[in-house]
């Protein structure tokens, strides 16, 4: 073979070489992706986690740590969550179900969807944050408030709100950010928050008029906020956070309310063991502080952690009334239906009645 | 039923409204320099890999209040159901324009030089050379992304529109309360409107077909282009690398420093995204290769009647609203037996069939009518086997479709929406539903930059498919 043509019929080895290689890269990558999402792995407890995801992932790895048990944790909405359960009853798809409020853990226990548990650190807990029929334990507690962007506010020359009626005001059209009460629980505890301040069916009709956009999720107002789209976000206190931008917690004169976080074992589950310790481990000083060490306040409701939810109250000179888990679950149904329709026709929508807790049944704050 | 009128009436307009810009700005880039062709073609591909609500919320972020809306008099422009219908309708205009481009690439240019010799000008040319073939795909066009819009329920969203959307409405029936009773007949009700669709349009064809006789509708359609002589190609695709590689630059920086906290994300979203997507094309490759001997089977019996109603049928998919179709694979999940496997990426690639199907028929049967079928006789007479004959006589044009096809398929399965978000988990490692997240919360950088990134890996292993397979068949035909 002639020089010239060893070197003319190198390129064109190379070039084949390329194209198979690119082949097969495609084929290979192909093939690794088929059998990824097939691959078995290890879990000793599923578990729905109805909170922010950084304190779902916190709780998965603190857990691992201590425990050495594998947990899966879904973060999914809280209103989601209990629909999934429902819908899987018999056959659940998880076996631990913790984040969101105690009307929700209410509801799931009067339709026969959790299974008692008896975890010993439950001993820690006042007799209004757990179950008497030891279905559902409150793991934490959050305060609903303000959360303002005071450079947003001050672009829009918009005074800062101090009670839910200030909301009402036409100036904040649009530049208010709350999550949708067809979705979030959270949006639940707002319209109830306000009703119980005093804010009638109109003025709640103005305030929804102001807000942008209904997020799904709870804690997503938290972002619009920051990102500048908005200047006042309704959510609980301890998502009111961002990297960059400044933001101010705020807590209506008028009076709010605060969620307790439950924790309950789902009925028919196949893993009870793992739920269980799961749901002790919760309960346990390492799992109440966990949120807050991943940079989420949420407020520890054993008594035996520091700052638990009665010592920040006290602290804070909050004015809060709370919601009885039982009165919330009946009303939620209603509101969502309200809602709906207010979406459909402002003119028409039709709020329900209130059927306010009993305050015995509820800690003072 | 109020709720699904208006939306109904904003996704009619605004795919109409799509359509009409798509099939404009296709019959334009025939006209102008070949290199804007090049470039609406590159920056519509790119679109094509976006999912719909990122280019709404992309939408929302130019001339909403933290951009250009900022200085404009009304900032609630938007939320109205004029700016959804505009939003909706810029959304779909890449798809809209990218079909059109096809099918009018195929037409034979020689036809305007004739047609302009025998004395036709202006809109009577343009309508006697793009009429024909307009009146072939806009219908089908508009019908398919009227039946999306239907069925997005994230796009209006979270473009902060105030009334009540259909699918919405649906979508948190079916999971935010979920159990509700009202979930399953609200979705059932959006295939009304759909399926209305059906009707008109095979009447529409049917008419079509009876008026065009086959062979003319075959004699536009030529597979072969002419190159033109004399360019220097090497220097003209130097001139579009140079063009594009400053922007994509920019991008890639931008995207870096955007991405932010998003990054480890990508080692999740990016693997289960492309394996959901890689497990459909595999899925539906196999189902589309039944239908087609189905097909087959049909024409043997029935004739050109039996072998149109299977693409009928095959094709009608595509007016299957993803909500309804979503919700009803949800039920299904929800009350398998216990102890059967719950793969939720295999379940959401199951989901995502349905749609995917006909785009692979589609491939599959236009792949194959590329093929000469004298040549194939002559190869299977000369020994070899049908696999083997077929590799043989498969034209490179042909290669290049299922190739084109097996992309549009595994880009549109790792974007698609419904059915997607009713059978996955809020935080499930897949783009669309970790994108919805992230918007949900305002966060548009990282948003954009993920689905920028995801979008450049499928662009990128696409032409790499395309590099390969190009590179076999030159060599064989060397």
């Amino acid at each position: 073979m002639s020089p010239s043509i060893h070197a003319a019929s190198r390129p064109n080895r190379l070039l084949g070489t390329l194209r198979v290689g690119s082949l097969g890269l495609v084929v290979l990558v192909g093939l690794a992706a088929l059998i990824y999402p097939v691959l078995p792995h290890r879990i000793d407890v599923k578990v729905a986690c109805a909170t922010d995801a950084r304190i779902c992932r916190a709780w998965e790895q603190r857990f691992f740590h201590d425990t050495s048990l594998v947990a899966e944790f879904t973060a999914l909405p809280t209103r989601e969550a209990l629909g999934r359960i429902r819908d899987t009853q018999g056959h659940p798809e998880f076996d631990l179900w913790v984040g969101g409020d105690a009307e929700n853990y209410y509801s799931a226990a009067h339709e026969g969807l959790l299974q008692p548990a008896y975890p010993a650190n439950a001993a820690q807990l006042d007799p209004h944050f757990k179950d008497p029929a030891h279905q559902w334990f409150g793991v934490y507690a959050s305060v609903l408030g303000l959360c303002i962007n005071p450079t947003v506010l001050h672009q829009q020359g918009l005074a800062t709100p101090r009670a839910w009626t200030d909301l009402q005001d036409p100036s904040y059209r649009g530049w208010i950010s709350a999550p949708s009460p067809l979705s979030s629980a959270t949006a639940h505890a707002m319209l109830l928050a306000q009703r119980t301040a005093g804010v009638d069916e109109p003025g709640l009709k103005r305030f929804i008029a102001n807000v942008d956009r209904f997020t799904r999720s709870g804690n997503a107002p938290a972002g619009v906020v920051a990102s500048g789209e908005a200047a006042v976000a309704v959510l609980f206190h301890p998502y009111c956070s961002a990297a960059d931008t400044p933001l101010t917690m705020l807590y209506p004169t008028d009076g709010t309310t605060y969620e307790v976080g439950s924790a309950a074992v789902i009925r028919g589950t196949t893993r009870p063991d793992g739920a269980e310790l799961a749901l002790n481990w919760l309960l346990s000083p390492r799992g109440q502080t966990a949120a807050r060490d991943a940079g989420v306040p949420h407020v520890p409701v054993a008594r035996d952690v520091p700052d638990n939810l009665q010592e920040t109250l006290a602290k804070q000179h909050i004015r809060v009334t709370p919601t009885d888990p039982a009165a919330a679950a009946q009303e939620h149904e209603a509101w969502q239906a309200w809602f709906a329709n207010y979406l459909r026709d402002p003119q028409e929508a039709q709020a329900p009645q209130a059927t306010q807790a009993t305050p015995a049944e509820v800690p003072e704050p | 039923m109020i709720t699904l009128g208006l939306s109904w009436g904003i996704a009619a307009l605004a795919s109409a409204l799509a359509v009409a810009g798509g099939v404009a700005a296709g019959i334009a880039t025939q006209h102008l320099p070949r290199w804007v062709l090049v470039a609406a073609a590159v920056v519509s591909g790119v679109l094509l890999a976006l999912p719909k609500f990122i280019i709404m919320a992309g939408l929302r972020v130019l001339v909403g209040r933290i951009g250009l809306g900022a200085h404009l008099a009304d900032p609630d422009l938007l939320t109205g159901t004029a700016g959804l219908t505009v939003g909706m309708a810029v959304a779909y205009l890449p798809l809209s324009f990218v079909v059109s481009a096809i099918f009018y690439s195929v037409l034979n240019p020689a036809l305007g030089d004739v047609a302009l010799l025998a004395g036709w000008k202006g809109l009577g040319r343009l309508r006697l050379l793009y009429g024909h073939i307009t009146a072939l795909f806009s219908p089908s066009l508009w019908a398919v992304m009227c039946t999306q819009m239907l069925s997005d329920p994230l796009s209006p969203q979270v473009f902060s529109h105030h009334a009540e959307w259909f699918a919405t409405r649906v979508w948190w029936e079916s999971t935010a309360t979920t159990g509700s009773p009202a979930a399953t007949p609200l979705a059932a009700l959006l295939l009304l409107p759909c399926l209305a669709f059906a009707v008109p349009l095979g009447l529409y064809y049917h008419r079509y077909f009876h008026r065009t006789p086959v062979h003319l509708v075959r004699k536009s359609w030529s597979a072969a282009r002419t190159r033109p002589v004399g360019i220097p190609l090497g220097a003209y695709y130097t001139t579009i690398a140079v063009s594009f590689a400053l922007p994509v630059a920019v991008l890639v920086v931008l995207v870096q420093r955007a991405l932010g906290a998003a990054r480890p994300m990508l080692t999740h979203v990016l693997p289960t995204t492309l394996g959901v997507g890689v497990l459909t094309l595999a899925i539906s490759l196999l189902a589309a290769t039944v239908l087609v001997v189905v097909r087959r089977f049909a024409a043997q019996r029935g004739g050109l009647r039996g072998r149109r109603v299977v693409d009928s049928i095959v094709l009608g998919c595509l007016l299957l609203p993803g909500a309804t179709f979503g919700r009803a694979w949800q039920l299904l999940v929800e009350h398998l037996p216990e102890g059967f496997p719950q793969w939720e990426n295999v379940s959401v690639a199951l989901a995502v069939t349905p749609q995917a199907v006909p785009f692979m028929y589609a491939t599959l049967l236009l792949s194959g009518s590329l093929v000469s079928e004298a040549e194939y006789r002559t190869a299977r007479f000369l020994g070899l086997g049908r696999m083997q004959a077929l590799r043989t006589v498969g034209s490179r044009k042909a290669t290049q479709y299922v190739i084109a096809g097996f992309i549009v398929v595994l880009s549109s399965s790792t974007i698609s929406v419904a059915p997607l978000m009713w059978v996955t988990y809020p935080e499930s490692q897949l783009l669309v539903t970790q994108l919805y997240r992230l918007l949900d919360a305002a966060n548009y950088p990282q948003a954009f930059a993920l689905s920028l990134v995801l979008a450049a890996v499928v662009i990128f292993f696409s032409l790499l498919a395309l590099l390969g397979v190009r590179g076999q068949t030159h060599r064989k035909r060397g």
